[in-house]
C-alpha cells in the first residue's frame, strides 16, 4: 500500500482549532489543533484517559466543548440542533460496544437513519442498506436480530449502518477492543477495504498492525494533548518525544 | 396519632416474626408448606386491604355468638384489634416474599466458601446467611413499613381514631377541609422521618452494593 | 348453604346483578384511569430529568407527596377540595346552579396522582436501563432527539417497564375499592348494600375477595402474555 508522498493540496474536511474541554475541573482536552484532509486515514493512539475518544466524540457533537472551534465540511459546529443534525449526517461513527438497536432487524438498523434522518423513501433505503450489507459480507443476515449475531458480525453491521448514511468521514472509537481475538480480523479487513476506497477515516485503536498498514498519519495523544504526529514509518522507527517513546515501549 | 404509630409498628413487628417461617417455607419449592404459603400470599396480595378489614371486622361480628363461646369475642369486638389483625395478616404476606427473596438470593458459592474454611452448618447460617439476608431485606422491609403506615389509615373506616380517623371525625363536625391537610402533613412528617432512619441504617450496609 | 348461593342470583331476589354492575364500574374506573396514569408517569419522569432545576424540584416534590400520603387521604382531599372549588366558582359566576363532581372523576384523578408518583420512578429506571449507548447510536445516524426517543429508546423501555407497571396495575385495581368510601357505586359499595339488607357480611365479603383474586389472576396472565411478546426479539442467543 503506497503512502502518497507528494502533498497534493486536498480539501480539508475537518478542522479543529484551539479545542479545550473540561469534565468539571478536569481538563481533558488541552488546546487541540488538527486538520484532516479528504481521504486521509488517521489513527489516534495513546494511553487510557488521554482523551482520544473524547476528541472524536466532539466531532459529531456527542461531547460538548467549552472553547475552540470545530468545522466539519465547511459547517461550523455550534449548539444549534439543525446544525448538529446536518453535521451528523456527514459523519459516521462506529462504537466500541457496537450499539446496534436490539429491537430492530439488521436491515431495519440500517434503514432507520436514512428513512428518518435523511427522508429517504423506504425502497431506496432498503436497496441502499442491502448494498452496504453486501459490502461488509453479511447480506444473508438482514432479517435477523442483533442478539442472534456474533460480536464480529454485529460490528460489521454497525459499520454498514454508518455507511448507509453516505458519510464523508468515518469515526471509529476502538472498534475491535470489545471483540474476541478471532473476530478482530474480519472487522479490520472491512476497515482496510474502506481505507483503500478512499474514505476519510479517524480511528482510535490499539491495533498498531492496522495503523502501519493503512494510516497516513498517526496522532499520539497523552493527557489531553497531541504530543506527536507523523506518518507510520517515521512514527514507529523514529519517535521524537519522550512520552511517545515510553508508550511505544509499552505496547510493542 | 398514637394509634397510627402503635398499629403500624405492632403489626410490622408481629408480622415480621410470623413472616420468617412463612418465607422460609416458601423457599423449599414443591413441598406442601410452600404451596399453602403461596396460596396465602396470593390471596392476601390479590385482595384490597379495605375488603380484608371489612371481612375481619364485620365478618367476626356476624359470628359473635360463636366467638363468645370460644372466649375470643373480646378481641374481635374491638375495632382496634381487628384492624391490628388485618394489618398484621396483610404485612405477613408481603414480608414473607421479602424474606424469601433475600434468602434465595444468597449465592451457593458462599455456602461452599464457608464449608471450605470448615465452618459447621450452624455456623454457616449464623455468620453468612443471616447477616447477608438481613442486610438485603432492609430496604424492602423499610419500604414495607412505609406502606404499612399508609395502609393504617384505612382502619379509620371501622372507626379507629388514628390520624385519619380523627381527621374524618373533625371534618364531619366542622366541614373544614384544613383538617385533612393537617392530617396530610402529619403523614408526610412520619413517612419522611421513617425514611431518613431507614437511609441511615442502609448506609451501614454499603458493602451490599458491590454484590 | 344453598340459601347463601341463592343470594347471588340475578334479578329481584338476588344480588348477583348488582354485584356485576358494581364490578363493571370497578373495571371501568381502572381502565379509564390507566391511560392518564401512564401519561402522567412519563410526564413526571420527564420533568425529573429536565435541565431546569425548578421542574426537577417540582417532579420530586410531587413524587414525595403522593408516595407518602395514604391513598384514601388523597382521594378524600381531591373529592372535597374539588367540590369546594367548583362550588365557589359556581357561586360567583353561575349563582343558583350547583354542579356536583362525580366520585368517578374524583377517583380517576386521585388514582392517577398516586399511580404516576410511583410510575414516574418506573419510567426513570427503564430509561436508564436502556443506556446512553443507544441514544448515541441514534444520534450518530442523525436522528433528532424526538425521533431517537420514539424509535429507539421507547421500544426498548417497555421490556423494563412491563413487570413494574403490571404491579402498579394490580395496586390500581385494589385501590378502586377506596372510591366506595366517597360513594361511588362500585363493587365494594354494592357489597355493603347487600350486607345491609341480608346481614351476611362474611359470605358477601368472601365473595368480594374471590372476585378480586380472580381479577388479579386474569391480570397476571395477561401480563405474562405481554411480557412474552415484548421480550421475543430482545433475548440474545449469545
Amino acid at each position: 500500500m503506497e503512502h502518497c508522498n507528494q502533498k497534493v493540496p486536498n480539501k480539508i474536511i475537518i478542522s479543529i482549532s484551539a479545542l479545550n474541554k473540561w469534565f468539571g475541573d478536569l481538563h481533558v482536552l488541552k488546546d487541540i489543533n488538527i486538520d484532516v484532509e479528504k481521504s486521509e486515514r488517521i489513527v489516534i493512539a495513546g494511553p487510557s484517559g488521554s482523551g482520544k475518544s473524547t476528541l472524536i466524540r466532539c466531532i459529531n457533537a456527542l461531547e460538548k466543548f467549552r472553547s475552540g472551534k470545530i468545522v466539519v465540511n465547511d459547517i461550523e459546529l455550534t449548539d444549534d440542533r439543525k446544525v448538529v443534525e446536518q453535521i451528523r449526517r456527514g459523519v459516521g461513527m462506529v462504537f466500541q460496544s457496537f450499539n446496534l438497536f436490539p429491537h430492530l432487524t439488521i436491515l431495519e438498523n440500517c434503514t432507520l437513519g436514512p428513512i428518518q434522518g435523511m427522508s429517504l423513501p423506504k425502497d431506496k433505503a432498503v436497496d441502499n442498506a442491502m448494498h452496504f450489507l453486501e459490502k461488509v459480507n453479511i447480506p444473508e443476515q438482514a432479517n435477523k436480530y442483533p442478539g442472534q449475531l456474533s460480536g464480529g458480525q454485529q460490528q460489521r453491521v454497525a459499520i454498514a449502518r454508518s455507511l448507509c448514511m453516505n458519510p464523508d468521514v468515518m469515526l471509529f472509537d476502538e472498534p475491535t477492543s470489545a471483540l474476541d481475538p478471532e473476530m478482530v480480523k474480519e472487522v479490520l479487513d472491512i476497515m482496510v477495504d474502506l481505507a483503500k476506497e478512499g474514505m476519510t477515516m479517524i480511528c482510535v485503536t490499539h491495533e498498531m498492525g492496522f495503523a502501519k498498514e493503512v494510516a497516513d498519519r498517526i496522532v499520539f495523544m497523552d493527557q489531553g494533548q497531541i504530543v506527536e504526529q507523523n506518518n507510520p514509518n517515521e512514527f514507529f522507527t523514529n519517535p521524537q518525544n519522550e512520552r511517545t517513546k515510553l508508550f511505544l515501549h509499552q505496547i510493542l | 396519632m398514637l394509634n397510627t404509630i402503635s398499629l403500624t409498628t405492632l403489626s410490622f413487628i408481629i408480622g415480621f416474626f410470623i413472616a420468617i417461617p412463612f418465607g422460609l417455607a416458601r423457599c423449599r419449592t414443591g413441598t406442601l408448606m410452600s404451596k399453602i404459603t403461596y396460596g396465602y400470599v396470593y390471596i392476601v396480595r390479590g385482595t384490597p386491604l379495605l375488603v380484608q378489614i371489612f371481612l375481619l371486622y364485620y365478618g367476626a361480628g356476624q359470628f359473635h355468638k360463636e366467638l363468645r363461646q370460644v372466649g375470643l369475642w373480646w378481641f374481635f369486638r374491638e375495632a382496634y384489634y381487628c384492624g391490628l389483625l388485618a394489618l398484621t395478616l396483610n404485612t405477613v404476606a408481603y414480608q414473607a416474599e421479602i424474606v424469601r427473596g433475600a434468602v434465595e438470593a444468597i449465592p451457593k458459592s458462599l455456602e461452599e466458601a464457608g464449608a471450605s474454611v470448615s465452618l459447621s452448618r450452624f455456623q454457616i447460617y449464623r455468620f453468612i446467611h443471616i447477616p447477608i439476608a438481613t442486610a438485603r431485606m432492609l430496604p424492602a422491609l423499610g419500604n414495607e413499613f412505609v406502606l404499612l403506615l399508609k395502609a393504617s389509615a384505612l382502619v379509620s373506616v371501622i372507626a379507629v381514631t388514628d390520624v385519619m380517623g380523627q381527621a374524618r371525625y373533625l371534618f364531619s363536625e366542622t366541614l373544614d377541609l384544613s383538617v385533612f391537610y393537617i392530617a396530610a402533613i402529619n403523614y408526610l412528617i412520619i413517612v419522611l422521618i421513617a425514611e431518613a432512619i431507614l437511609r441511615k441504617l442502609e448506609k451501614r450496609n454499603i458493602w451490599l452494593a458491590t454484590y | 348453604m344453598f340459601e347463601l348461593i341463592a343470594l347471588l342470583a340475578f334479578g329481584d331476589k338476588g344480588w348477583g346483578d348488582e354485584l356485576l354492575k358494581g364490578l363493571g364500574v370497578t373495571i371501568a374506573l381502572a381502565f379509564a384511569t390507566i391511560p392518564f396514569a401512564l401519561f402522567c408517569s412519563f410526564l413526571v419522569a420527564w420533568s425529573k430529568q429536565s435541565p431546569y432545576k425548578l421542574l426537577r424540584m417540582a417532579g420530586n416534590a410531587y413524587t414525595t407527596v403522593f408516595r407518602s400520603l395514604p391513598e384514601i387521604l388523597t382521594l378524600i382531599i381531591i373529592y372535597y377540595q374539588l367540590q369546594a372549588i367548583i362550588n365557589s366558582f359556581t357561586s360567583t359566576f353561575l349563582p343558583g346552579i350547583s354542579i356536583g363532581i362525580s366520585p368517578f372523576i374524583a377517583g380517576m384523578i386521585a388514582l392517577t396522582l398516586v399511580f404516576s408518583a410511583l410510575g414516574s420512578e418506573v419510567v426513570r429506571a427503564a430509561y436508564s436501563a436502556v443506556g446512553k449507548g443507544q441514544m448515541e447510536a441514534a444520534y450518530s445516524v442523525s436522528l433528532s432527539r424526538r425521533k431517537a426517543f420514539f424509535y429507539v429508546i421507547l421500544p426498548q423501555m417497555w421490556q423494563h417497564m412491563l413487570p413494574a407497571f403490571g404491579n402498579l396495575w394490580l395496586i390500581l385495581l385494589k385501590d378502586t375499592s377506596l372510591v366506595s368510601i366517597i360513594a361511588l357505586s362500585e363493587i365494594v359499595r354494592y357489597t355493603n348494600m347487600a350486607i345491609a339488607t341480608t346481614k351476611e357480611p362474611f359470605f358477601f365479603y368472601s365473595v368480594l375477595a374471590t372476585v378480586y383474586v380472580v381479577l388479579s389472576f386474569i391480570s397476571g396472565r395477561v401480563q405474562t402474555v405481554m411480557e412474552k411478546r415484548v421480550n421475543k426479539n430482545l433475548v440474545s442467543e449469545h
